[in-house]
């Protein structure tokens, strides 16, 4: 059984927009709930393009500039520096992140689990987590292909267990054919 | 302009007639709809509509703080998937 958990070894908080100015200021667009924990002096962050090419970055200052942040990484101290780093994500290790609280899920913990009736049976996959205003949508691969949405309310959600790799469910009549 | 007062809300009769059988049988399952613009009544509260965003269906679960608004506003035409495949540190929350 897959445990995608264990898959996620790092964590996108942020994205490296472009250089600001001469000193190796660059505008970051902070893609994390705790932008507060994440952006701060002393912040041991991994930036790259991707997850395969990634490179330790101390956060040596930081200040708030339009919807983000202006950072200076510690390696990267003037204007040529800075612009090698245009556009490289901003990545924490998975262990880092906060612990969620009760009943709320990082997005990595729910992909891949498995979607189960309260007998057992298979329903599906998690595919996607997609995020509405009102409440967040499991984008579920059937077993013989194709997608269902199953909505992340209490009514038909009875158990999300990441370390088992299972979501208990009942659906209502006609959920799974839409 | 807002729609007058004398005339209630719109809901697609088809739908109001689904509703209320199911409202008398006490059944509960799910109703395809195309109609996003029918105004979500009290008697929709506790059933799954599922909505068609022009696309496919999105199964809409109605309670009662969505009563009022037209259940196009709970099928989003458009979503966001996410960084190129990279996981944010997000979080969704059960409710």
């Amino acid at each position: 059984m897959k445990k995608p958990v264990e898959e996620a070894i790092y964590l996108l908080v942020g994205q490296i927009v472009k250089p600001h100015g001469i000193r190796g200021e660059v505008a970051v667009k902070s893609l994390t709930e705790r932008p507060d924990l994440r952006f701060q002096p002393g912040s041991e962050l991994y930036i790259g393009l991707d997850e395969s090419s990634l490179q330790k970055a101390v956060i040596g200052s930081v200040r708030p500039f339009k919807k983000g942040y202006l950072v200076v990484f510690e390696n990267f101290k003037d204007r040529n520096q800075a612009e090698r780093i245009r556009e490289w994500s901003i990545f924490i290790l998975r262990q880092d992140a906060a612990k969620p609280e009760k009943d709320t899920y990082y997005h990595h913990e729910l992909v891949g689990l498995t979607l189960e009736d309260d007998s057992g049976n298979e329903l599906g996959r998690v595919r996607a987590v997609l995020e509405l205003e009102v409440y967040d949508l499991l984008e579920v691969e059937r077993k013989g292909g194709g997608n269902y949405y199953v909505p992340l309310v209490d009514e038909f959600i009875h158990e999300v267990d990441p370390a088992a790799g299972r979501i208990r469910a009942s659906l209502p009549d006609g959920l799974m054919d839409v | 302009m807002t729609r007058s007062l004398k005339k209630g809300p719109y809901i697609e009769p088809s739908l109001q007639k689904k509703i209320e059988k199911m409202n008398d049988s006490g059944e509960k399952k799910v109703i395809k709809t195309w109609s996003r613009r029918s105004t979500i009544s009290p008697e929709f509260v506790g059933h799954t509509l599922a909505v068609h965003n022009g696309n496919k269906f999105i199964p809409v679960y109605i309670t009662e703080n969505m009563v009022g608004h037209k259940l196009g506003e709970f099928s989003p035409s458009r979503f966001f998937r996410g960084h190129g495949g990279k996981l944010a540190e997000r979080t969704v929350r059960k409710k």
